[in-house]
């Protein structure tokens, strides 16, 4: 009976610490392919907006179909909001899409702040400044997912095998 | 068409669109409104400038009326262009962008040169949003005089700006396109280099030009109805605001090849249009069979419509002894 307890903890305690360290690993991960796909959807907005004139409702639609994160969220609402001709100022429309669409607690509040910048290059008046800024925006945003990309890879086999490890150490504590 | 009142509000900046709510303005007597950084927002309201006070009340002083900041001006432009301005990039460079019901909104700010021409218009610091008003049957009274032995004569409305030419030229479209009493319909191919008479908004007519009618709209004038002989086979051509050198040219080609034309022209009577250069050829060799003069008080009435001779065939009474109906078609 002992036996069978002992070794159901055992499982427990290391389902627990792999499940833990893929989580970890995962959120690192998921952090790397948000911020890769918002550089890229900059990237196709800026053509959207700049070569086929699409009209920013038109380009969110087509891009959000494109992502596969949370991003198509952000786009697709911000997209319906839009067509409903609310009056509301394009920033505000695109910071609740954001609060609303993106995982709480992924990013901290000044890589969340960058998300909302965003706004000022997705609708200005300045047409000439807007390719700019899309520009700008993007190469910000390839900066962020190259150093997450590269985290992903050193800590993301780390974390699992730290907390598998830990895990062990607490069977071995324990047992 | 009627542009339904929370469209045409939601093109406002919210401040602005407030205080205009709470005027309850009746959007079919509304012409124009004037936006500019830092100054007055003006009206134009039944033919009268008006300001607006915070309180929504229109006053004939616009120095007491609410200012516009820059903030709202970049606000309502976002409205205005659907949050795409960079869209509308080739009609800005003409001044100007369509929005939904037809109204034009001309914007003007720094514009920037590259090879003498405008590749864009930044630091827009001034709108005007003029209404567009479709007035079907407002060229019933005109459309008798414009057909003589079975056929359409050649048309040219002459008129001082913001007399009513465009609304007149797209009621007679419609009327031509569809047939009146007086004639059965004709296939119409329409120049709206400024979008204007179709009111065109992405690329869907906002006003009724009638069923056999046929728009290009953006390019120049000359090009278009060149484009428009060549493709669509029409039967009458119909342009706005006829002058220059390539115009006319064209409007040559069109006579010669057998097309009925209707056209406007800016000016204040038959003699004043005499006297230019580029007009006066055509109007000696009496290329145009008719000619509708229009005054301004009040905005599309019709002054006199004379046959290609100058003769007069109608001229509005002004008092019961100026009465000089000579003769009809």
């Amino acid at each position: 009976m002992w036996v069978i307890v002992k070794t159901a903890g055992i499982l427990c305690i290391m389902v627990a610490s792999a499940v833990t360290g893929a989580e970890l690993e995962r959120r690192v991960k998921r952090r790397w392919l948000l911020l890769r796909e918002m550089y890229e959807t900059l990237l196709f907005l800026e053509k959207e907006m700049t070569y086929h004139r699409s009209p920013v409702r038109e380009a969110f639609d087509y891009a959000s179909k494109r992502c596969a994160t949370e991003l198509s969220g952000v786009l697709a609402q911000t997209a319906e909001r839009i067509g409903q001709r609310t009056g509301e100022p394009f920033a505000q429309m695109w910071e609740e899409s954001l609060a609303a669409q993106l995982p709480q607690g992924l990013f901290a509040r000044e890589e969340l702040e960058l998300f909302r910048e965003t706004s000022v290059a997705l609708c200005g008046t300045d047409v000439v400044m807007q390719k700019t800024l899309l520009e700008k925006y993007a190469d910000r945003f390839r900066t962020m997912s190259e150093r997450e990309a590269e985290v992903c890879r050193e800590k993301g086999g780390l974390y699992r095998k730290l907390t598998l490890a830990a895990g062990a150490f607490l069977v071995i504590l324990l047992f | 068409m009627a542009m339904p009142e929370e469209i045409f509000y939601g093109i406002f900046a919210r401040g602005i669109r407030e205080i205009l709510q709470k005027s309850g303005l009746d959007l079919s007597r509304l012409q124009e409104i004037r936006l500019r950084a830092d100054r007055p927002l003006l009206l134009r309201y039944e033919s009268l400038e008006y300001g607006v006070t915070p309180e929504g009340a229109l006053t004939k002083r616009p120095e007491c009326g609410v200012c516009v900041n820059s903030r709202e001006l970049e606000e309502t432009l976002e409205h205005v262009s659907g949050y795409s301005l960079y869209a509308f990039d080739e009609e800005l460079k003409q001044g100007f962008l369509t929005i939904p019901g037809g109204h034009r909104v001309g914007v003007a700010g720094r514009l920037v040169m590259e090879d003498g021409r405008v590749r864009c218009i930044r630091h827009i610091s001034y709108v005007n949003i003029r209404l567009s008003h479709q007035v079907k049957g407002c060229a019933d009274s005109v459309m008798r005089y414009l057909v003589s032995g079975g056929q359409l004569c050649h048309t040219l409305v002459i008129s001082p700006p913001r007399c009513g030419k465009t609304t007149l030229l797209r009621d007679m479209i419609r009327q031509i396109s569809d047939g009146t009493p007086y004639l059965g319909g004709m296939t119409v191919g329409v120049v709206d280099e400024r979008s204007e008479l179709a009111g065109a908004y992405l690329g869907m007519p906002q006003n009724d030009l009638g069923l056999r009618t046929d728009v290009l709209e953006g390019g120049l004038k000359a090009e278009s109805m060149m484009m428009l002989l060549r493709s669509m086979s029409p039967q009458v051509i119909a342009v706005d605001e006829i002058g220059g050198s390539e115009d006319c040219r064209a409007l040559e080609n069109v006579f010669h090849c057998g097309c009925r034309l209707i056209a406007t022209v800016h000016g204040v009577s038959f003699e004043e249009i005499k006297k230019r250069p580029l007009l006066r050829g055509m109007l000696r060799e009496q290329m145009f069979e008719r000619y509708i003069v229009l005054e301004g008080d009040p905005a599309g009435s019709v002054r006199e419509i004379l046959d290609e001779q100058g003769q007069r065939l109608y001229r509005r009474r002004h008092a019961p002894q100026d009465r000089e109906r000579i003769c009809g078609s």
